[in-house]
């Protein structure tokens, strides 16, 4: 049923600006799709030649608490942002479904059509999202569901519309739990991206690349003590990120945590203070008595190399920052990509907490 | 890892075991070496480029910027024109921690690239920057093309490049050579110093996403490859317009002309990635020899009959954007009798089973309409017109835009709703920018990563280069020459110089720009 709001208003017809919108504040799923496409009606006959975008459907689930966070979030995303965007609000108290659309030219995507549409559900519709949410998602093309400080198993209500989670492990109360979050995603067929692992992803590239050298391969089989410093906020981070180099080097949970040799490894995370999330450095020392260090500098990662005996050489590898607002636009793009967080590396991870090997170091204790 | 995963596999010395699920690494570590640094295409381009693939952080590790001009410069005021060139070209706001760090990596060297003693004090900077380590070289050539032969020979001398030598690689901008003879001459000096694999001769429009499109258009879709032939496609039309002037490029382009500045080059690239054949593997000389098959199979006509294939045009006074501009010929350091094309028009045919009797349209021009790049594919009519109105009516065409608007569109008759079965022509449309959700990188960058990565797939090879001259230079001789009519002027503003239409076959004509 529509309310006396329901309107069409082109916001400036004069210059045929693609900008249309309607809202309502009693509405049904069905009524905003045909309104939707009522408003995209709308940009033909005004001649103009734009087509909707059909990359992917992003569902970000939010409190109304974290609105305006999250609507700068979606705002930073810029030409990175989805074809089409819903936003589903949660008020326990409400007992109607209110619904606005709005159909937005973007001269980033050249003569494109972007779709925003925002849902206000109560709690009534809670259990019923996958059934709202379908006659609103973009058909044939990948969906992926969101939902910042909020449960990530939430999402798996969408599973029957939605494919791809957007989850951050790094919230979760611990390592074990952040494995459990992912690992339920997986079982009921939904991939997951976690924005845990896309934090460390210039740390594992840049190591990658080091390891293009004969020399780092031959120091990476006599490693002895592996130390990885991070935010307390993002200790998952580091557990993923000792995961996939115990997963990569072959080494053994045990306990005792033992490399391809079945030499003993030492494996600490340690907490680390620094203004952004993420990780802070990452300390390789070899039985030779050599280290690699590799932290965050001021205009990229630093990588400090110290021989047997001697003093440590530094260097800097540019790269700027993607700090908190640079992280959803990679994650979006991760779902047309195939850089994903592989199950190697959960089980690994999951291997080094079960055995007990990834030793935390606390503030405190450092 | 785990007992399950990875029991007592051990990491074997020739491989990297991190590599795995990465993607593409960032290159080997390496110092740039910009000759030109003083240039317009160094501060506008490269110098920006450079930063951008900085602040992805895919710089190679120990990278280090060494600018060379003739210029005499200390070091800071060398930094600080790349500091002011970052900041105002850059596609993206520079983080200042990395533009400090580039900034420090960076080095100046002045003198005259062709002397030994310029060379030598290069050589000392790249010491200092290798700091004792092997590290690779791209020396980058945005000079003028008169010094492409001599600097690499003066590289080749002062021991900074040799041929054995896999970690040293020469980036060569356009126009190589220009004429056949000329483009002979370059080709051989500069494999007289290098092997063919450390040349990388750059054509930007190889750097463009939508160009690479195309390949993927053609060789990852069933839906294209059973109608690309001479049984489906009536012609191929390839426009690269622009609504601009030459302004201040006189003193280059005055000599050059269309033909030679877009034609030679990136037109007749993109007409290779159209009309190859499948590569067997998707590997730079396997690419790079289809590419270079179809340009030689480019059948020329004789000497007396190049005006049937090929027109060219000079822009007169007109209107661009209800704006008065004025003639090729008024604009500033031109001479008042030049003959130089900014406008021209050829058609080729490509003498292949698969493309022989479908004529190939290329045509390129200033102040015309708007900038446009496109190809349009057009189909064959239908063989039966049984519905009413198939007759006559335009049919499918496949156009890929490269410019402004990176899209492809396919264009369909659909009937009419209503009674009655009345059709016309309606577009199936792909953006480019619609589809993805993240802008495209500049060409330089992606072409001086691969660069740095010895990646040679989008840089054209040597035979490429030759067979592209070889079709061109027969008219550029033919043009030349003082008893041929000069270029046809053409009004500013207009669809170009009438006599395009001369060289279309019966029943073809030009896409409106």
């Amino acid at each position: 049923m529509s309310s006396p709001s329901d309107h069409v208003a082109p916001a400036i017809p004069e210059t045929r600006r693609i900008d249309a919108r309607w809202s309502s504040d009693d509405t049904e799923p069905g009524k905003i799709a045909d309104e939707l496409r009522r408003l995209e009606g709308t940009r033909t006959a005004d001649g103009a030649s734009v087509a909707p975008a059909r990359a992917l459907t992003l569902v970000v689930l939010v409190d109304p608490e974290y609105d305006d966070e999250v609507r700068a979030q979606l705002k930073a995303l810029g030409p990175q942002r989805a074809s089409r965007t819903i936003v589903i609000r949660r008020f326990p108290e409400r007992t109607t479904l209110g619904g606005r659309a709005a159909v937005i030219q973007d001269d980033a995507i050249g003569n494109g059509l972007r779709e925003t549409i925002v849902l206000d559900v109560g709690a009534q519709d809670e259990l019923d999202l996958d059934g709202i949410l379908d006659p609103l998602v973009i058909t044939d093309v990948p969906s992926v569901a969101w939902a910042p400080h909020g449960d990530p198993r939430q999402l798996m209500l969408l599973r029957s519309i939605v494919q791809t989670a957007i989850i951050d492990g790094d919230q979760a109360v611990s390592v074990r739990e952040a494995l459990d979050d992912s690992r339920a995603l997986r079982e009921v067929g939904m991939r997951s991206i976690d924005m845990a692992w896309l934090r460390s992803a210039p740390w594992r590239v840049r190591l990658a690349s080091l390891a293009e050298q004969p020399s780092f391969r031959s120091q990476l089989r006599m490693i002895q003590r592996l130390t990885i410093e991070a935010r307390p906020d993002s200790l998952f981070g580091g557990a993923l990120l000792a995961g996939w180099l115990a997963d990569r080097l072959g080494w053994q949970a045990g306990p005792p945590l033992l490399d391809a040799a079945r030499q003993r490894v030492i494996a600490e995370l340690r907490d680390a203070e620094q203004a952004l999330p993420g990780l802070a450095g990452l300390t390789l020392e070899y039985r030779d008595g050599g280290a690699r260090r590799l932290s965050r500098g001021a205009g990229g990662l630093r990588i400090e190399d110290t021989v047997p005996g001697g003093e440590p050489v530094a260097r800097t590898v540019l790269g700027a920052s993607r700090g908190g607002s640079g992280l959803l636009p990679s994650a979006l793009r991760q779902v047309l990509l195939p850089d994903v967080l592989d199950d190697d590396v959960l089980q690994a991870t999951a291997a080094l907490d079960r055995a007990r090997v990834l030793k935390h170091i606390t503030g405190d204790q450092a | 890892m785990t007992s399950s995963t990875h029991p007592t596999e051990s990491v074997t010395p020739d491989e990297n075991p991190l590599a795995e699920g990465i993607g593409l690494l960032p290159p080997d570590p390496t110092i740039l070496i910009v000759f030109g640094a003083g240039g317009d295409l160094a501060h506008r381009k490269l110098l920006p480029a450079v930063a951008n693939i900085g602040m992805d952080g895919t710089l190679p590790d120990r990278f280090a910027l060494i600018g060379v001009s003739r210029e005499t410069m200390t070091d800071q005021e060398f930094k600080d024109a790349v500091r002011h060139s970052l900041t105002t070209f850059s596609r993206r706001k520079m983080d200042p921690d990395v533009l400090e760090r580039l900034i420090e990596r960076t080095r100046y060297v002045g003198g005259d690239a062709t002397v030994v003693g310029t060379m030598h004090r290069l050589g000392g900077v790249i010491d200092e920057l290798s700091g004792g380590e092997q590290l690779d070289r791209l020396y980058y050539l945005s000079m003028a093309p008169r010094f492409f032969a001599p600097v690499i020979e003066t590289l080749g001398a002062a021991q900074l490049i040799n041929r054995n030598d896999k970690h040293s690689r020469v980036i060569v901008e356009k126009p190589f050579g220009t004429t056949l003879e000329e483009a002979a001459e370059l080709n051989h000096r500069l494999l007289s110093v290098l092997d063919e694999s450390q040349i990388f001769r750059i054509d930007h429009y190889l750097g463009k996403e939508t160009v690479q499109n195309i390949l993927a258009l053609r060789f990852a879709n069933h839906v294209l490859e059973p109608i690309w032939n001479r049984e489906h496609i009536e012609s191929v039309q390839i426009t690269a317009s622009e609504d601009l002037g030459i302004g201040s490029r006189a003193a280059y382009y005055d000599g050059s002309g269309a033909l030679r500045d877009l034609i030679q080059n990136h037109l007749l690239q993109l007409v290779t990635l159209v009309a190859m054949e499948p590569p067997a593997r998707f590997s730079a000389d396997d690419i790079r020899a289809e590419k270079a098959k179809v340009l030689r199979a480019v059948n020329m006509p004789s000497d007396d009959q190049i005006h049937t294939i090929a027109v060219r045009g000079q822009y007169g006074a007109g209107q661009i954007a209800g704006e008065d501009v004025k003639a090729y010929r008024e604009e500033d350091d031109v001479a008042d009798d030049s003959r130089t094309d900014s406008f021209a028009a050829i058609r080729l045919d490509i003498a292949t089973w698969r493309w022989a009797g479908v004529p190939f349209y290329i045509r390129t021009g200033k102040r015309l309409p708007r900038k446009l790049t496109e190809i349009a594919i057009k189909l064959k009519p239908v063989p039966l017109a049984a519905i009413e109105g198939v007759q006559g009516a335009e049919p499918n065409e496949l156009v890929l835009t490269i410019q402004p608007d990176e899209r492809v569109t396919l264009r369909l008759l659909a009937k009419v709703p209503g009674p009655g079965m009345n059709l016309r022509p309606v577009t199936m449309d792909f953006s480019y920018g619609a589809a993805f959700l993240s802008q495209s990188p500049e060409a330089y960058e992606r072409l001086i990563t691969d660069a740095m990565r010895g990646d040679p797939t989008l840089f054209t090879r040597d035979d490429e280069t030759m067979a592209q001259w070889t079709i061109i230079d027969p008219i550029l001789r033919l043009w030349q020459q003082p008893d041929t009519a000069p270029p046809e002027t053409y009004e500013a503003g207009s669809q170009g110089p009438e006599s395009q239409n001369s060289i279309l076959l019966p029943g073809d004509r030009w896409r409106t720009i």
